[in-house]
Order: structure tokens, then C-alpha cells, then sequence
């Protein structure tokens, strides 16, 4: 089958403060027709920088150094006006970004929007370009899509304006859609819609789809093709199923193995050291070769080609030459069909170890919690509505839910970042919400410490290592000699597994996952008990979630920590918690045991979340089924919060507990 | 396809690993002040009026100690005695003399320096009122409506009432005035600090730093006002010239310096007086390109420095 476009050796240069950044360093990908294919890589591998590329829409400090792009007969690297791309761009090749928020205009309607798009690329005007916009974002699925097309962009939420700019991309029936992380900025339930509308009109439109993605749970929803990028290289491509069940090359080895749902409870993951190498630097051999264990000294010397495999796979490693020592794949990723199959992910831990049921005092308490925040006039918003749970010494409680559900809030307001409105927290017995005596707010800064979401916002740019991680004890221990002060901050700095001559220097040095690690050294200093982790893998690539979680996973062990672990992504957390809460729309809905929630959910909201969960393994994502959660099946009945076996609590009104009960056998 | 025959097999062994080398890979070294300076260094016309100012100042400095400078309060008189009065720029008096016969091109300098004097003053009064106002008013929650209540009624007067009455109160003077404009002048910086501060108190690393328990005055000095440093000097750059501005505007009104203590306000004053006459125009002439040069400097400099300390500028 010929491809529908063709691109070879493809070389794309930025200059960036006075230097040459290599973003695309030789690429060549094909696109079957009608196929979907997925380029997956870290940030900065330079998978944005291709597909912008495929659309003329580079930055203007890039430029395309070398290859051709080849699409319908023409070689895209030659156009030089932005009329010659129009003539492609939007019309034959549409595209979906990332965040639906900035691609829509907020000054004009959503229709108004579409009918542009039909009326610049299809020719229709008036009334009859209108009725077809109505008729797009009906089979987009927006509900009543006559009044829907009148409204403006801020009256959709996240997922129904993503179904917009999904509607504008089609309105112009492109043959290739590109779709630049369609999801990432949306919830699991609402990926999990918006991946299967788009395969969908994919299937009816006939189109050619390229995604970009970092998650590999979306490539093994949509992709038939998967090519992996790393440093500005297609290391390996091939189908999907080659990818995930026959991967040849070491970073997509290590991709695989990283993640969360391959890990025991209670052991590390298998995590790649170091980060990504620096663009702007020549690169000699394989980019991958300083971080692959199982690297040869070629890989330091020569740039490996793509050896094939199969006709459809081919991969970039030195590992395939015929003299090279044969190495096998780690263990973990011949774990990858498994996944999503058994109900349980296997425990390291005998059931007597686990810290579940409950040992002792709790050391968090929290009751019937209520966070309000002011808008405008006298109108009040509860962010967090009778919330109650404990957390008990040396377990990882995790509260999971979607955004805007009220989790960070509570972390917060925990914290003493948001005043609580009404009900208690209690930590070691004391109430630390309100107004606390001078003793007990030292202990609580202290012992109650937290490690935020954002690497890039939460260290302070124009302070030293050295500053930042000793800043809680400068406040804290006033009187402590500078010869200690810098002995703590190199402990905590190897504690994370730092060099400790980072403490001279800024953060801006470091890479996401490397600043990460020194805001757990900056909580550690301050010899916690309990730490409250506010999604600190979130932000962070693939390959450095897994050394965040190990990490977090041995000061646990070291020296007793105490989690309070806040998260959207439900696999992460069955891996790092010992029970979970779900939380939506301010409310804890359940509570149990982590394997528990997962083998046997109750609540229809937690139904819903778990079977969103992008599986990494195609055979079981392909095929799976989403349940919708519609909060009017719980009726009018009133709602309580009721401990229907012990440790196991869940919200529901009186006919619903008893369905729960007979559920789980009781 | 290309053979890779040539590779030697030797190499074809595994190669051990090296801990650090791996995590040195993500190693960035931009620096914000560097490129910051950097761009502005790219800036050709900036860089020359820098030059242009730098020269004009240290002129202003050192003129007296030139040879052959008259004191600039000093009243000229030709060999019968008789004062040198209106002399058009010439050999001797090079920017000619004024309706008293005073030397103008003394005064000039001399204005400028007493001028300059009082932006520069002036400036660093209201950057340091401001920068605590504007710090406490952002920052500390509590104190945010009195704040704003006492901000608001000082904004409202007018600063033209304030400065004619402390005109009429003390007596006027080089410290009169600068007094004046320092207590109508920094409503603005602080009203400026406060917001940036408002932007960026809620960021991350400001809670964490509350999480740690760090106290409100090491937050304001290590967390917020670094990042303030390039739009304060900014802001106080831009100030110089605006003061200046505002001392030409009081002495027109006849708020300003004694005509003893020359500065460029009452020498545009002066020559605004007598400019309906073509042949005594030089008068006026001569403080107002110096005014020009030094306002327009100071504007072109202010905004080439705001571009280059702009992060999204420093590709």
C-alpha cells in the first residue's frame, strides 16, 4: 500500500539564545492510509516539532534543514509562502491541539466557528454552510446542536469544546488529522469519550490520523501503527502490537517497564536513570546510550541505522547487528499482555505487613470537612462538602479524583493553605484547623510537610539549591551553625539521590524530574511524619515518574513516612497506596482498600473511573468498555457516608447501600 | 542499504554505566540576567544613547573643573563695566548670555546636574516608599483594605494641590521640591509593585515557602522582589525623566527652584519668556535639546531594558 504521505530524513533546526537547537534530528515516517499511527515520546523529544512541521506552522526561529516530506506529489519542505500551505493546511491536513481552552476564539460562537472553517475550505456559504455546522457538531456528539451552536466557547466545558475543535478539524473533511495530545488536558472519563468519537468519525470520514502522544494507554487505545521517538529520532517503529509485545530497542524497553501498573507493591520500579540529553549539544551515537544499561561501547561511537525486524517493524539499535551479544528484554516487559487482565497486580508484601486495617491512633483525622471559598458578592462556592477520613502512621492514603473535584483543596486546607470553613483536622490527636497556639503551629510546620505538583512553579528561580532546601530550617532552628546547615542540605541532596554539589546552583539548571527531587529534599529537611504529595508525577515524563516513585516509595521505607497521596491517574495510585479515596465533586463517594476498590468497586462513580483507566496493553484496550456515570441514577433519596464493611466506607442512600451490600456478599 | 561493516566488532561488547554522566544529560545553563543583558547588548540605538547619557552625566559632573568655566550664578560685564546681557552664542560665550548677562552654557550644565540631581533623588525615594507599600499592600492579606482606603484617598488629591501648597508652606527650594515630588510621586510605583506582587504570590513556590514557615518579611525579600528587580529599575528609569518633566511643569507655574539655583525647569522658563523674539530664541533653545536628549534617552533605554529582561524575549 503506498503511503498517504511520505516523510524522509526530515531535519528541523531552532536558534535559541544565540545556538543551534537540533529538535528533529532525521526522521523518516511513513503514513498508511487510513491508519492511525501514533508518535509517542518524553517532552522535548521533538514529536510536536514533526507534526508542526507536516503543517508549515514551525516557530519562527526554526527551519526545515534537510529532507522531504512528500504529500500528494509535492515536497511540503519546498513551500516557501503561507498561501502555498493554506492550500494544505486546515483544508487537506486538519489538526487538534492540546488545550481547547486557547483554540477556540472566546469572541464568536462555536457554529460561527465552523462555518468559517466550511465556508474558507468547502466553498458553501450562508444558511447552507451554517446547517452543516449544526450537522458536525451533532455527529461530534454535543447535545441539541441548534441551541449548543449559538453559544460561545465558555459555556462548553473541557471535553465538549475539545468535541468543537474536533468539529471545526472535520468540517473541511481532511484526509490526515492530526491530533497533538488531544487529551491530556482532559479527564480520564472524558479522554476515554473523546478517543473513541474520534476513532469513530475516523471510521466514517475515512481519514489517515496521526497522534502524539506521551501516554502510552492512549497509543494502545487508537494506534495501528506506533513509531517511538526519543531525542528528535524515530527509534522504533512498527504495529502496535510489535511495539508493546515485541519491542526491540532499550528506551522503549525502558518505556514499558516503567510503568506503574507492571510494578509489585511494596518493591521498586523499574525506573531510567538520568533525563533526556540536551538538544543543543552534538550527539554522538545513540542519544539513548548514556541511560541504557544494557548500552555497548558502539552506541558511545555510531549512530545505529533502523534495522528491520518484521516488513512493518524496524528499530534503531545496535542490539539487532548480527556481532552484537544477544541481550534480553527486562523481565517486566514480558508482563505487558497481562495487563488489565488480572484483577490484582501481584503484593510484595504479606497480607500481615500491609498497614491496612486499622493499627492504632490515626495520625490524620479528618471530619466532616467543608471548604467554601467567596465569589463574587456574598455568593459562597464549597469546594469540599463533609468530607471525613483517616490517615493512620506508615500507610499511603491516596484521594483520587477528576479536576475540580475539591482533592487539592483538602490537601490545602490541611496544610492551613485554605482556611477549613466547618468540621475538624486533627494531627497526632491536636486540632491543627483555626487558630493554633505558637507550639503547636512549630510542630505541624514541622512534621506536616508538602510536596507540590509543578516542578517549573514550586522552587523559587532566583534562589541557590542550598537556600531552597535549607529554607524550613532557617525559620525553624534559628540558631543553627552554618557548618550543620550545609552538612543537612548535602545529606537530603544524596538522600534524593543528587549530587551534593548542586547545592550552588539555581533551579533553572535542572531538568523536571532533577527538580522534582529537590522539593522532596526540601520537605524531608524538616523530618516530616506525614507528607502530602499534590500529584507530584503528573508533570513529569515517563521516564521520570518511575524514579519519583521509587523514591518516594524508599524514604517511606527509610525512615516511616506517612503519605497523603493526591492523584488523578488511578494506575499510579494502586500501585503507591495502601487504601484510596475517591472524591467527586466534593465528596468522598468511597473508601477502601486499594485492591479492594479495584476488585470489587461499589459506587457508580468509581465504576466509571476505574474502567476509564488507559490500559496500556492493546489487546485489553481495544476492546474495552467505558461506563458513564450519570449522577441522576442516585435518585432524590438522601445520601449518607456509611462504613458498609470495616475499613470500607461508601456514600449512598439507603436502597443503594443495600445493592452494595448484596454486592459484596453480605 | 549502507553497510556498517567497517565497525569494529570489538566494540560490540557491553559498555558499563555511568550514574553521573546520566543524570548530567538534562543540564540547561540559561541564565536570566545573562541573556538579559545580552539582548539589550543586541540593541544598537539603545547602546548609543547609553554611550550619549553616560558622556552627558559625567560632563555635567566634571564641567566646573574645566578651565576657564564661569560660575553660573556669575553676572558678566565687558571691560567698561557695563553686564554682557543677551550676547548671541559666540566664541567667548558659547552658548551666548542671558537677559542678566549670566554665562549660559554654565548654567546649562549646572541645571542639568541639579536636575538630574533631583529625578535621581526623587526616583530612589519613590522606588523605596513604593517597594514597601506596594509589597505590604500585595502581600500581607490583613493589611490589604486599610491599604487601599488610604491609597485611594491619597491618589484622589490632586498632585498639582499638594505641590503648590508645600510650595506655599516651606519655603521654595531645592529640598521643597524634592519633598513635594516625592510625596505625590510614589503612588504609582506602589500601586505598580502591588500587582505584580498579586500575580506571583500565589504561585507554588510562594506556598511552599509558606508550608515551611517561612515569615511574610523573608517571603517579600527572597521570594517576590528578585523577581521584581529588572521592572523596578525599569520603572524608576522611566521616573527620572517624568520628574524632570514635572519640575519644568512647577516652575512654569512659578512653584519652582529661585532663579538663584539654576536648573533646567527655569532656564526653559526663562527662554519660554522671551522666545517671541527670533534673535534672543538660543535661550531657549539650548536647555530644551539638553531636556530632549536626556528625556528621550531615558524613555528609549527604559523600554529597550524592558524587552530584554521580558523571559519570552530571550530566544
Amino acid at each position: 500500500m503506498t503511503p498517504i504521505l511520505s516523510v524522509k530524513d526530515l531535519e528541523v533546526q531552532f536558534s535559541l539564545r544565540g545556538r543551534t537547537l537540533t529538535a528533529v534530528r532525521g526522521c523518516s515516517l511513513d503514513l498508511p492510509r487510513g491508519k492511525t499511527t501514533a508518535i509517542v515520546g518524553e517532552s522535548g523529544a521533538g514529536k510536536s516539532v514533526f507534526v508542526k512541521t507536516l503543517l508549515g506552522m514551525l516557530d519562527k526561529n526554526g527551519k526545515i534543514t534537510g529532507g522531504s516530506i512528500e504529500y500528494d506529489g509535492k515536497d511540503l519542505t519546498r513551500f516557501a509562502t503561507e498561501k502555498e500551505w493554506l492550500t494544505i493546511r486546515g483544508k487537506r491536513i486538519g489538526y487538534v491541539f492540546q488545550d481547547p481552552m486557547t483554540s477556540l476564539s472566546p469572541l464568536m460562537p462555536v457554529g460561527k466557528q465552523i462555518e468559517e472553517s466550511i465556508e474558507e475550505h468547502q466553498g458553501l456559504r450562508g444558511a447552507e454552510a451554517a446547517a452543516l455546522a449544526v450537522e458536525i457538531l451533532g455527529r461530534v456528539g454535543i447535545p441539541q446542536p441548534e441551541a449548543r451552536a449559538k453559544q460561545y466557547p465558555h459555556e462548553f466545558s473541557g471535553g465538549m469544546r475539545q468535541r468543537v475543535v474536533i468539529a471545526i478539524a472535520i468540517a473541511c473533511r481532511p484526509e490526515i488529522l492530526i491530533c497533538d495530545e488531544p487529551t491530556t488536558a482532559l479527564d480520564v472519563t472524558i479522554q476515554a469519550q473523546i478517543l473513541k468519537l474520534i476513532r469513530d468519525i475516523q471510521g466514517e470520514f475515512g481519514f489517515t490520523t496521526v497522534y502524539i502522544t506521551h501516554d502510552l494507554g492512549v497509543v494502545a487505545n487508537v494506534a495501528d501503527y506506533v513509531a517511538v521517538m526519543y531525542a528528535g529520532k524515530i527509534v522504533e517503529y512498527g504495529t502496535t502490537e510489535e511495539i508493546f509485545y515485541d519491542p526491540r530497542h532499550a528506551y522503549t524497553w525502558a518505556l514499558l517497564s516503567s510503568l506503574p501498573q507492571l510494578g509489585e507493591k511494596g518493591k521498586e520500579l523499574y525506573a531510567i536513570t538520568g533525563s533526556p540529553p540536551n538538544l543543543f549539544k552534538e550527539i554522538t551515537g545513540d542519544a539513548f546510550a548514556p541511560r541504557n544499561p544494557h548500552a555497548l561501547k558502539v552506541d558511545f561511537a555510531y549512530e545505529p541505522p533502523l534495522f528491520p525486524v518484521s516488513e512493518t517493524h524496524r528499530a534503531a539499535t545496535w542490539m539487532l547487528d548480527g556481532r552484537a551479544p544477544k541481550i534480553d528484554p527486562p523481565p517486566a516487559v514480558g508482563q505487558i499482555r497481562e495487563i488489565g487482565k488480572t484483577p490484582a497486580i501481584p503484593s510484595a508484601l504479606t497480607p500481615q505487613q500491609t498497614p491496612a486495617g486499622k493499627k492504632g491512633k490515626p495520625l490524620l483525622s479528618v471530619k466532616e470537612l467543608r471548604v467554601e471559598f467567596h465569589t463574587k458578592g456574598d455568593k459562597h462556592f464549597a469546594a469540599v462538602k463533609d468530607v471525613s477520613f483517616d490517615v493512620y502512621p506508615g500507610e499511603t492514603f491516596g484521594l483520587v479524583g477528576e479536576s475540580g473535584s475539591g482533592k487539592t483543596t483538602i490537601g490545602r486546607s490541611i496544610i492551613r493553605l485554605n482556611p477549613a470553613t466547618r468540621g475538624e483536622i486533627r494531627f497526632d490527636g491536636e486540632r491543627i484547623d483555626g487558630k493554633i497556639s505558637p507550639e503547636t503551629d512549630r510542630k505541624v510546620v514541622s512534621q506536616l510537610q508538602m510536596i507540590f505538583q509543578d516542578p517549573m512553579a514550586s522552587l523559587n528561580e532566583r534562589a541557590k539549591i542550598d537556600y531552597i532546601i535549607s529554607e524550613g530550617l532557617l525559620s525553624l532552628r534559628r540558631n543553627m551553625k552554618e557548618g550543620e546547615r550545609k552538612e543537612i542540605v548535602a545529606r537530603a541532596l544524596e538522600d534524593v539521590g543528587l549530587l551534593p554539589e548542586f547545592a550552588s546552583r539555581f533551579p533553572h539548571e535542572f531538568s523536571g524530574g532533577q527538580r522534582q527531587r529537590i522539593g522532596i529534599a526540601r520537605a524531608l529537611v524538616m523530618e516530616p511524619r506525614l507528607i502530602i504529595a499534590d500529584e507530584p508525577i503528573s508533570a513529569l515524563d515517563v521516564s521520570i515518574r518511575a524514579q519519583v516513585l521509587n523514591l518516594l516509595g524508599k524514604l517511606k521505607r527509610e525512615k516511616g513516612l506517612t503519605y497523603l497521596f493526591i492523584a488523578h491517574d488511578l494506575s499510579v495510585m494502586r500501585f503507591i497506596s495502601d487504601r484510596i479515596g475517591v472524591i467527586s465533586k466534593g465528596r468522598l463517594v468511597e473508601l477502601a482498600e486499594a485492591e479492594e476498590l479495584f476488585r470489587c468497586p461499589l459506587h457508580p462513580y468509581t465504576k466509571s473511573l476505574i474502567s476509564a483507566i488507559p490500559q496500556p496493553n492493546p489487546e485489553v484496550e481495544k476492546s474495552k468498555e467505558i461506563l458513564v456515570y450519570d449522577p441522576s441514577v442516585h435518585g432524590t433519596d438522601p445520601q449518607s457516608w456509611v462504613e458498609i464493611t470495616p475499613g470500607r466506607f461508601v456514600r449512598g442512600s439507603e436502597r443503594e447501600l443495600d445493592r452494595y451490600r448484596r454486592d459484596l456478599g453480605l | 542499504m549502507k553497510t556498517y561493516d567497517d565497525i569494529p566488532a570489538e566494540l560490540f561488547v557491553p559498555s558499563p554505566m555511568d550514574r553521573g554522566e546520566a543524570e548530567k544529560t538534562g543540564y540547561s545553563n540559561y541564565s536570566y540576567w545573562r541573556s538579559t543583558i545580552r539582548i539589550f547588548l543586541q540593541n544598537r540605538a539603545a547602546l548609543f544613547l547609553l554611550f550619549l547619557l553616560g558622556i552627558l552625566v559625567l560632563f555635567t559632573v566634571v564641567q566646573p573643573l574645566f578651565p576657564g568655566q564661569r560660575p553660573a550664578t556669575q553676572v558678566n560685564f565687558d571691560a567698561k563695566g557695563f553686564p554682557l546681557r543677551n550676547i548671541q552664542p559666540g566664541k567667548e560665550y558659547w552658548f551666548g548670555t542671558n537677559a542678566i548677562g549670566q554665562d549660559l552654557w554654565s548654567r546649562i550644565w549646572h541645571g542639568t546636574r541639579t536636575s538630574l540631581l533631583i529625578g535621581l533623588l526623587v526616583g530612589i525615594v519613590e522606588m523605596g516608599i513604593g517597594i514597601v507599600y506596594g509589597a505590604l499592600w500585595g502581600y500581607v492579606r490583613r493589611l490589604e483594605r486599610p491599604l487601599t482606603e488610604v491609597f485611594n484617598v491619597l491618589h484622589n488629591i490632586p498632585n498639582t494641590i499638594i505641590l503648590i501648597l508645600m510650595a506655599y508652606i516651606l519655603r521654595p527650594g531645592f529640598s521643597t521640591m524634592v519633598t513635594a515630588m516625592c510625596l505625590t510621586g510614589w503612588h504609582g510605583m506602589a500601586r505598580f509593585i502591588r500587582n505584580q506582587i498579586v500575580i506571583i504570590r500565589d504561585r507554588e513556590y510562594n506556598l511552599a515557602s509558606r508550608c515551611l514557615g517561612t515569615g511574610t518579611g523573608r517571603i517579600i525579600y527572597k521570594n517576590l522582589l528578585p523577581y521584581l528587580v529588572s521592572v523596578v529599575m525599569l520603572q524608576t528609569a522611566l521616573s527620572i525623566p517624568s520628574t524632570i518633566g514635572w519640575e519644568v511643569f512647577l516652575t512654569y507655574l512659578g512653584l519652582g527652584l529661585p532663579i538663584d539655583v539654576p536648573s533646567l525647569g527655569n532656564l526653559v522658563n526663562e527662554g519660554r519668556s522671551i522666545m517671541m523674539s527670533p534673535e534672543l530664541r538660543y535661550q531657549l533653545i539650548f536647555p530644551t535639546i539638553v531636556l530632549s536628549v536626556i528625556t528621550v534617552s531615558f524613555y528609549i533605554l527604559g523600554n529597550a531594558f524592558a524587552d530584554a529582561s521580558d523571559p519570552r524575549n530571550h530566544l
